[in-house]
């Protein structure tokens, strides 16, 4: 099996394992398995274990943990680590309210691509996403998956206030907003869906692996995730 | 006295002041920061002066100094930024242990040097820990208080297990951040050096930066010379730590601390080494910054001799003052 890749020391306090430079499905799939890998091979002798769509960063305590034996193991794991993908998916189907008070770029969206704001709800709804892994701000979904007919950049300059449950997208990627907070991406609609919740057994609504499809609903009350597997 | 929780009640929290402890871990993979003291030297250091775990948590306030009313009688110490402190209008010194009695006034003025102080007090601060800790996330409004001190907060110390102990510990100057002008900070090779050309790496390590006004928990803004370089500064996003240098697309660098994001895609040529973290995190607004590159061994001396600096015993001996 082995996966191919460079392992950088970052500074003294972490080590970064890189697979690739592209964002697609079989790149995330060797950083799935290299985590799981690294999870077990590490526990908690690290501080934090971190995916990314082509990467994995292992962050550790420079007092209690030598650089160089995170190293050994990052490069041993890369060794036993194939490109399965996780066979426990879910499925998580999120309504959306695409209403104009949520749809915040659609108008924007649709002089840039052609496609009549109908279509463009078709063309997102229509596509299966992949969570590759949570980043940014805590329990926001970088998923992989958007249509191609969808592929523009950020915006040019962001937003200083994207509300909570923004679902967006941009350069390739799709995502939901947990919370209010500054964004870039091209908000299509909302969900209402609790997304991250510190007190909860399981903090974040979305995991590394899961499936995802949205389906528009009426009004925002109804804009719900559920897991359904 | 055994058994009694005191508390205090913030009069004046400053410019902005949280609940810290020393972070958060095995939360990244999450979206959550780890947050926690931007200075961990200094925190560190404040806990151990006044007998806490050092992971214990305290106040982190900044710049314009705190103010509080003791309600109960407390053991404190503060640390980091130099400034005057005054416990019932006497002047004190920081770096050393105080015993307060109940109604007090303790004010702290806006720092001189250094940017960040820290608040121990014996027993150490009474929250919730959520996903494993006291730190306050403040973009995720959870955490401490859930958000910024605010005046007339009641912050819960926890009961002490044992008598208060006797005032006038301090702790030696090796274990406190340096106040060099400018400041020099230690870096080492970031995941994306391969990426700059020999000459680009010199050009940031040549350049005197200033600190921006826009700096926060989340990191330090450098103002200065941009750099040019021939490659774009984007990256498929990766994770980050505390110290990563990532130059964003104005050319300019940006140190991230303790709230910093998870991860990011700008490309990080250097780090700063987790000895140097305290004097980035000390930077205030308007001062002075270069990086000087040293090796992985330099880098794990000057870490070494720090904890070793905040583990020696403490000198007893000094008059309280």
């Amino acid at each position: 099996m082995a996966i191919r890749g460079s392992v950088l020391p970052v500074g003294d306090a972490g080590v970064l394992a890189v697979l690739g430079d592209a964002i697609d499905a079989k790149t995330v799939a060797s950083v799935w398995s290299l985590l799981g890998v690294l999870k077990a091979a590490l526990g908690d002798s690290v501080l934090d274990i971190v995916p990314a769509y082509s990467s994995v960063l292992v962050r550790f305590n420079p007092s209690a943990t030598q650089l160089a034996t995170v190293m050994a193991v990052v490069r041993g794991a890369m060794e036993v680590a194939g490109q399965t993908l996780d066979t426990a998916s879910r499925r998580i189907e999120v309504g959306v309210c695409f209403s104009a008070e949520c749809a915040l770029d659609i108008n924007e969206v649709a002089e840039r691509t052609g496609l009549a704001p109908d279509r463009i709800v078709e063309e997102f709804c229509g596509s299966t996403y992949r969570v590759a892994f949570l980043g940014f701000t805590a329990g926001f979904p970088y998923m992989i998956g958007l249509s191609g007919r969808l592929d523009l950049p950020r915006l040019p300059s962001p937003r200083v206030r994207v509300p909570a449950g923004s679902v967006g997208f941009a350069a390739g990627q799709c995502g939901i907003y947990p919370r209010q907070s500054p964004g870039g991406w091209r908000i299509l609609g909302r969900t209402s869906g609790l997304i991250f919740d510190p007190e909860r057994a399981t903090p974040a609504l979305f995991r590394p692996g899961d499936i995802v499809r949205f389906h528009p609903v009426a009004s925002l009350d109804d804009a719900r995730a559920n897991v359904t597997s | 006295m055994n058994g009694a929780a005191p508390s205090i009640e913030i009069l004046d929290p400053g410019l902005f002041a949280t609940v810290q402890d020393l972070g958060r871990r095995n939360v990244a993979a999450f979206g959550v920061t780890p947050s926690g003291a931007a200075d961990w030297l200094s925190a560190r250091a404040a806990n151990r002066i006044v007998g806490n775990p050092q992971p214990a948590a305290l106040i982190e306030a900044t710049m314009t100094g705190i103010s509080f009313k003791t309600l109960g009688t407390v053991l404190l110490a503060i640390t980091g930024a130099n400034a005057q402190l005054q416990i019932a209008g006497g002047k004190k010194s920081l770096w050393q242990s105080h015993r307060v009695r109940a109604g007090t006034d303790v004010k702290l003025s806006p720092a001189e040097r250094g940017l960040r102080s820290y608040i121990a007090l014996y027993g150490g601060i009474d929250v919730p820990k959520i996903l494993g800790s006291a730190s306050t996330d403040v973009a995720g409004a959870f955490g401490g208080l859930g958000r910024a001190l605010a005046p007339g907060d009641i912050i819960k110390l926890n009961a002490p297990e044992k008598e208060i102990p006797e005032d006038g510990r301090v702790i030696r100057a090796s274990a406190r951040p340096f106040w060099r002008q400018p400041a020099v900070l230690r870096v080492l090779a970031g995941p994306h050096a391969a990426r700059f050309a020999p000459n680009d790496l010199d050009f940031i390590c040549a350049q005197a930066y200033r600190v921006s006004p826009r700096s926060n928990r989340q990191g330090v803004r450098l103002d200065g010379g941009p750099f040019r370089g021939r490659d774009g500064f984007d990256v498929v996003s990766c994770g980050v730590c505390a110290g990563c240098v990532q130059v964003s697309s104005d050319g300019l660098p940006i140190i991230l601390l303790a709230e910093h994001q998870t991860t990011g895609g700008y490309a990080v040529p250097f780090t700063v080494i987790t000895a140097d973290l305290p004097d980035a995190a000390q930077l205030r607004p308007g001062d002075e910054v270069r990086f000087a590159r040293v090796t992985f061994v330099e880098a794990s001396v000057a870490l070494g001799e720090k904890m070793q600096a905040l583990s020696e015993a403490l000198d007893e001996s000094r008059p309280a003052g």
